[in-house]
């Protein structure tokens, strides 16, 4: 499997709506210029549209900020028109040159991962911009949300000296600032009667780690408005088509039990409806119909989930759609009543009508199902879902309220058995057994599709044991409710142990859960190494101390026996959800580095 | 030859072949047979997630104007295997222009049931990648794909030119059971074919059509062209079929097209060239203003050189064409124009200064290789220039921001090229360089102190296509290298980063700081991976079954060395191993000296490249074998203990 599809297959899990982009505001593009002014305005008229006004001064640095800022964008769509724009270039010591339409273009990009959506830019030339420039920009953008609600970004790429927002025009503003927990940090809020205004001055900031204030207008809001906002969008939508409903009764057997029945399903939608994307203005919300999914064998999200909900409903099992935000990283904030902040959409389906364990992705008497997966059962959910808060929508006696999705991680696993023979010449001989369980089984099955699925399934071994000559490799690959990849080598290592003159040391064959701490991303989760090392008779080793570190959200814990002629090291690494979303993981993955690096040592003990 | 030209100018009918070439539609596909409905996998390729039943690709060559225009139309079965299959291939994405007009497009889907799902309009979307530039992208996804599923796909497409011909690829990831090409070709139209293809089994015909020929080209039951790593291009392991336009009649006389690289190179110089400088705007005064103070012809090449890379914006048009009413005046007023035009701009700055260029037109290795025997303008991907400077010759591609003059990137090296010239076209191999002109060194100075902390300081320096790689072209250069450093020195505070980077002498210096992390620190052992921040080595070349030969990016010389020093009560632990592997396809050499009295080891180490292509299973081989010596020993640590 090439990565370009692995990419894609990840892509999936972040498509609701390009609305989120499109209404954060023009796309600067370049480091270290320095914005030396940024005024946005956005006027809330009583129709309910927003006149958004941004002006904007730039003085170009440095050669690099020259060829970034020679080009501008701004984000539209269906629901987000271009009213004016004008920007003007002087250059060093001259008068200011207007830009004139020529050097003007709509263009129209998809979004990675979608094949087709209604996002344009107005693209914009700046001809003759270089060290010393001054650019200006005023342009106005006129949007027609579909949900009262905006979103301004407040740090680009290049430090902005004076940053000046106003939301206004309506009653009841309320926002939220998205970017961490010291996402206020130099901003002044003022808050009053008709609105918001920020002001600051912003440093430079990569793109994943910029702030954004989002908001929403008009009295009442709450959660169960916004899920009352989507079940109007779904009641457009034809429902109870007779060709769903004879698929899943076809599909269904009468005696089967509910449980069976939703596994059934659920697999059918994973293998016979393609995931793709495609979003034309409200469509970014509104799913397809069932019937359009079915006769074309494709949809997205939305598609996939309202089709599995009908295919449910057929067969006796009530199911609702679940707006969640699909991410790694970032979560929304539940005290900001408003539809923006999510980009997936699931199933949640009522565990009164189906058999749950334990072990299930179950919570508040839901049990929440991805059909976008492409494999496992309805025990697994991918991870970027866990813990996130999911709106329930149209739920029968409930109010539409937000509901924590369980974090499953313990199952996103890495089990590791190494057992070592080492010899008197310092090679080493032995095997792996090595099981993954979750998303990265799910995506080691992908690579397997290539021409010699033995490649992937030796580079994943060997990340565990760098150095070493690896044989008699065999697989298995589980497809079941969980997907599960266990891959069994024998491993040679001429060069494993160094050895010097009266003792013997050798690395831990081991690879970390958490990356580097240095990294961006972690990803929840457990491993666990079980290392068994018989040495030469007369060689003992220096046993490793026992170790337990317990970190916000995370935890190592180490044991070592020896037994007179094996030493027997476990090692077990744990991450919860919310840690590997905030930065909580990076303790623990100094702490996992830090003993990583630490070595294991043989001793002659020869009486 | 017959001869039904028609009545306007020879140079106005020329003009309409030039220009951008396009894409493909057709006649009805073959009925559906009961061995297609029953293959479930491909005899000899078990493992093929889909397959190619039939393929054809139908070109009728009309240069007479936008309503009557040539069209190639492609029909195209595939039958899915493995659920693999369904996602590589039930994506239908067409990239097309007012210029490559997309005409039609119809899909089907004959699943395995034998029901039949149509392709509806409302299935397929098209997108405005440029108004500026009518510039369009189509999209659809093939209803209801299965394993077991068939789908039939038609397209055609409308273009004017009828030079830049491109070729026809026989083969592709997956086995082809039929693959064909036919060419249409007026009366008034002469060519000849050109294929790369094993003539045992390459089928050819040419047959007398209403007004003139036709030419099939068709192969059988191709396997599938592997996927490996670091194989060479598709285009150079595929059977490939092209039909070139070699004489155009007017009246009783032929007019020269794709005959020699005379006719080719005139052509272009007639109807591309000469109507790009036909505005030069300021750029012969600019050209002059801006190399006023250089005193040498070397001086005013290299500031216009400089000039023309870092001011004109590279556009994505590819080709040794230029854009519709593209001209020199344009492209500078613009500050924007594709490689070509940037090239050519540059060539007309130069001679403003009275310094001679060549136009060369050259071709990305990446993209196959090249057959120059066969003149065909739709070989190159875009122009470069060769300078004469004092009695000598200077490669310049000024499409590139991390070139200086004199340097090509390593897609062009030992590429053929054509020096373009009316009268004496020239076809040159451009040049190609060591394995040590591409350096990548790294030497790690460090101390480990009483309390068991690793501090120092480090030197990275890069040449050649090295330096081409990483090189930033930023004043943020200093924060880019340190979170390179930081991911790569995992535990280690990197500060104090200083950065120069020389694009003229392809040269890239860092140098900055490291301490060990507190955190980091175990206190009675320090543990260093000698390598670091370079990457140890690991195994490139897996498959035990390797097919194809490999293509390397470059050739060059990876080197490492650190110096540690420890205090008293330290001692070495444990050190790694000494290699001395060499063979002709690469050399690796490590080594460790140990001077115990003055408490001080250094580790050094070597990987050479040596060889671009490894074309047969003996260079194969001691690649394979030399990189799993290089993991054995990288894998391998410095350590120093405590006593």
């Amino acid at each position: 499997m090439t990565p370009a599809r692995t990419r894609r297959r990840l892509g999936r899990v972040r498509l609701l709506v390009a609305l989120l982009v499109a209404t954060l505001g023009a796309v600067g593009s370049s480091p270290a210029a320095e914005i030396v002014e940024r005024e946005i305005e956005h006027r809330i008229g009583a129709d309910g549209a927003v006149v958004e006004t941004t002006r904007m001064r730039v003085v170009v640095r440095s050669p690099e900020d020259a060829r970034h800022w020679s080009t501008f964008a701004v984000p539209l769509d269906e629901n987000r028109r271009l009213e004016s724009f004008a920007a003007w270039v002087a250059a060093p010591g001259k008068r200011e040159k207007r830009i004139r339409g020529r050097h003007q273009d709509r263009i129209e990009v998809p979004e990675a991962g979608v094949l087709h959506d209604s996002s344009s830019y107005h693209y914009v030339e700046l001809p003759g911009v270089e060290v010393g420039s001054s650019l200006r920009f005023d342009y106005v953008v006129r949007a027609e949300p579909y949900f009262p609600a905006g979103a301004v970004l407040l740090d680009l790429a290049d430090a902005t000296t004076e940053l000046v927002v106003r939301i206004h025009g309506a009653e009841d503003v309320g926002f939220s600032l998205e970017g961490g927990e010291d996402a206020e940090a130099g901003l002044l809020i003022e808050e009053g009667p008709d609105g918001l205004v920020v002001r600051g001055a912003p440093a430079a900031v990569d793109s994943s780690d910029a702030r954004v204030i989002r908001y929403t207008w008009g009295a009442n809001r709450t959660w169960h408005d916004v899920g009352r906002w989507y079940s109007s969008l779904l009641a457009d939508v034809p429902r109870a088509d007779p060709s769903v409903a004879a698929l899943a009764r076809d599909r269904v057997s009468p005696e089967a039990e509910p449980r069976v029945r939703l596994e059934t399903l659920l697999e059918l939608v994973h293998r016979e409806i393609d995931y793709v994307a495609v979003e034309v203005g409200v469509g970014g919300y509104r799913p397809s119909s069932p019937s359009e999914t079915l006769a074309r064998g494709w949809g997205d999200c939305k598609d996939q989930s309202l089709f599995l909900i009908d295919l449910l409903d057929s067969v006796g099992i009530p199911s609702y759609p679940a707006l969640v935000r699909s991410s790694l990283r970032h979560a929304i904030d539940p005290s900001f009543q408003s539809p923006t902040g999510f980009n997936h959409l699931i199933v949640a389906v009522d565990v009164a009508a189906v058999t749950a364990d334990a072990a299930d992705p179950v919570a508040d008497g839901l049990l929440f199902v991805d059909p976008t997966q492409s494999r496992g059962g309805a025990a697994w959910l991918q991870p970027a879902v866990h813990g996130q808060e999911a709106l329930v929508v149209g739920r029968v006696n409930a109010r539409d309220e937000l509901v924590r999705v369980p974090d499953r991680s313990a199952v996103e696993a890495r089990t590791a058995e190494v057992r070592l023979e080492l010899h008197e010449n310092g090679s080493a001989r032995g095997g792996i057994d090595l099981t993954l369980t979750g998303w990265d089984a799910s995506a080691l099955i992908d690579r397997l599709g290539g021409e010699d699925p033995g490649i992937p399934l030796l580079e994943e071994v060997a990340r565990l044991l760098p150095g070493a000559e690896l044989a008699d490799l065999s697989w298995g690959v589980a497809e079941g409710p969980v997907p599960k990849v266990r891959i069994v080598a024998a491993a040679t290592w001429p060069l494993l142990t160094q050895v010097g003159s009266d003792r013997w040391s050798l690395p831990v064959p081991d690879a970390p859960l958490t990356p580097v701490p240095a990294a961006d991303l972690a990803l929840a989760g457990q491993r666990t190494l079980t290392l068994t090392i018989d040495p030469p008779e007369a060689w003992c080793p220096d046993l490793p101390e026992d170790i337990e570190e317990q970190t916000p959200g995370g935890s190592l814990v180490q044991r070592a026996h020896w037994d007179g002629e094996s030493l027997t090291l476990r090692r077990d690494v744990r991450l919860g959800v919310d840690a590997a979303r905030g930065e909580d993981w990076r303790e623990l993955a100094v702490i996992e580095h830090r003993e990583l690096r630490r070595r294991l040592r043989f001793r002659s003990c020869r009486p | 030859m017959t001869i039904d030209r028609p009545s306007a100018s020879t140079v106005s009918l020329l003009g309409v072949l030039v220009g951008l070439f396009a894409l493909p539609l057709g006649a009805e596909l073959p009925p559906i047979t009961d061995a297609e409905r029953a293959l479930v996998a491909v005899p000899g390729d078990p493992s093929a997630s889909a397959v190619v039943l039939f393929e054809r690709s139908s070109h009728h060559l009309e240069p007479h104007g936008k309503e009557s225009a040539s069209s190639v139309t492609i029909e195209r079965r595939i039958k899915i295997l493995r659920e693999e299959g369904k996602e590589d291939w039930s994506e239908i994405v067409l990239n097309h222009s007012d210029f490559v007009r997309l005409k039609e497009v119809a899909a089907r889907t004959i699943r395995a049931d034998g029901s039949v799902l149509e392709l509806s309009e409302n299935d397929i979307f098209r997108r405005e990648v440029s108004a500026e530039e009518s510039r369009y992208l189509t999209t659809a996804v093939f209803p209801g794909v299965e394993v077991g599923a068939i789908l039939d796909l038609q397209v055609e497409m409308r273009y004017e030119s009828i030079l830049q011909q491109t070729r026809w690829l026989f083969q592709d990831r997956i086995p082809t059971l039929y693959s064909e090409v036919q060419y249409t070709v007026p009366d008034y139209i002469g060519f000849r074919h050109w294929a790369r293809a094993d003539p045992e089994r390459l089928q050819m015909s040419v047959e007398q059509v209403p007004g003139g020929r036709r030419l099939r080209a068709v192969m059988e039951n191709l396997p599938a062209v592997p996927d490996e790593e670091m194989s060479f291009p598709l285009a150079d392991l595929a059977s490939q079929f092209m039909l070139l336009p070699t004489e155009y009649l007017v009246g009783a006389t032929p007019i020269d097209l794709l005959t020699s690289w005379e006719s080719v190179c005139d052509l272009y110089d007639d109807l591309v060239y000469d109507e790009f400088y036909r505005k030069k705007g300021s750029s012969r005064s600019l050209a002059k203003k801006i190399t006023a103070e250089a005193t040498k012809a070397e001086e005013r090449a290299a500031v216009l050189f400089e000039w023309v890379r870092d001011s004109i914006r590279r556009d994505p048009g590819t080709g040794v064409s230029v854009g519709v009413n593209s001209t020199a005046g344009r492209v500078l007023d613009d500050r924007r124009g594709s490689a070509t035009e940037q090239a050519l701009l540059l060539a007309e700055m130069l001679d403003a200064v009275k310094i001679d260029a060549d136009i060369v037109w050259v071709a990305e290795r990446e993209n196959g290789r090249i057959d120059t025997n066969t003149p065909n303008p739709g070989w190159f991907d875009r122009a470069i220039l060769r300078i004469h400077l004092g009695g000598g010759e200077v490669w310049a591609d000024p499409a590139d921001r991390r070139l200086g003059l004199g340097h090509l990137p390593p897609g062009l090296e030992g590429t053929a090229a054509l020096v373009f010239h009316t009268r004496r076209p020239e076809l040159v191999d451009l040049p190609t360089t060591e394995f040590t002109d591409h350096l990548k060194r790294s030497r790690l100075e460090l101390a480990v102190d009483d309390e068991g902390a690793l501090a120092g300081n480090g030197v990275i320096e890069l040449t050649g296509h090295h330096a081409w790689s990483l090189m930033t072209r930023s004043q943020e250069a200093p924060e880019r290298w340190q979170e390179y450093l930081e991911k790569r020195l995992p535990g280690f505070v990197v500060a104090a980063v200083e950065v120069d980077e020389d694009p003229a002498r392809r040269r890239v210096d860092v140098r900055w700081s490291l301490e060990q992390k507190d955190e980091d620190v175990l206190g009675d052992e320090a543990v260093i991976d000698p390598n670091r921040p370079w990457e140890p080595m690991t195994q490139i070349f897996r498959s035990t079954q390797r097919r194809t030969p490999a293509l390397l990016a470059y050739v060059d010389r990876e080197e490492s060395e650190v110096v540690v020093t420890w205090p008293e009560a330290w001692e070495v632990d444990a050190l790694p191993a000494a290699a001395d592997f060499a063979t002709p396809v690469g050399a690796y050499v490590a080594s460790t000296e140990v001077d115990a009295e003055n408490r001080r080891v250094r580790r050094t180490r070597r990987l050479d490249m040596v060889q671009r292509e490894l074309t047969n299973s003996a260079e194969l081989g001691a690649m394979k074998e030399m990189l799993a010596t290089a993991e054995r020993v990288d894998a391998q640590q410095l350590v120093l203990v405590r006593r």
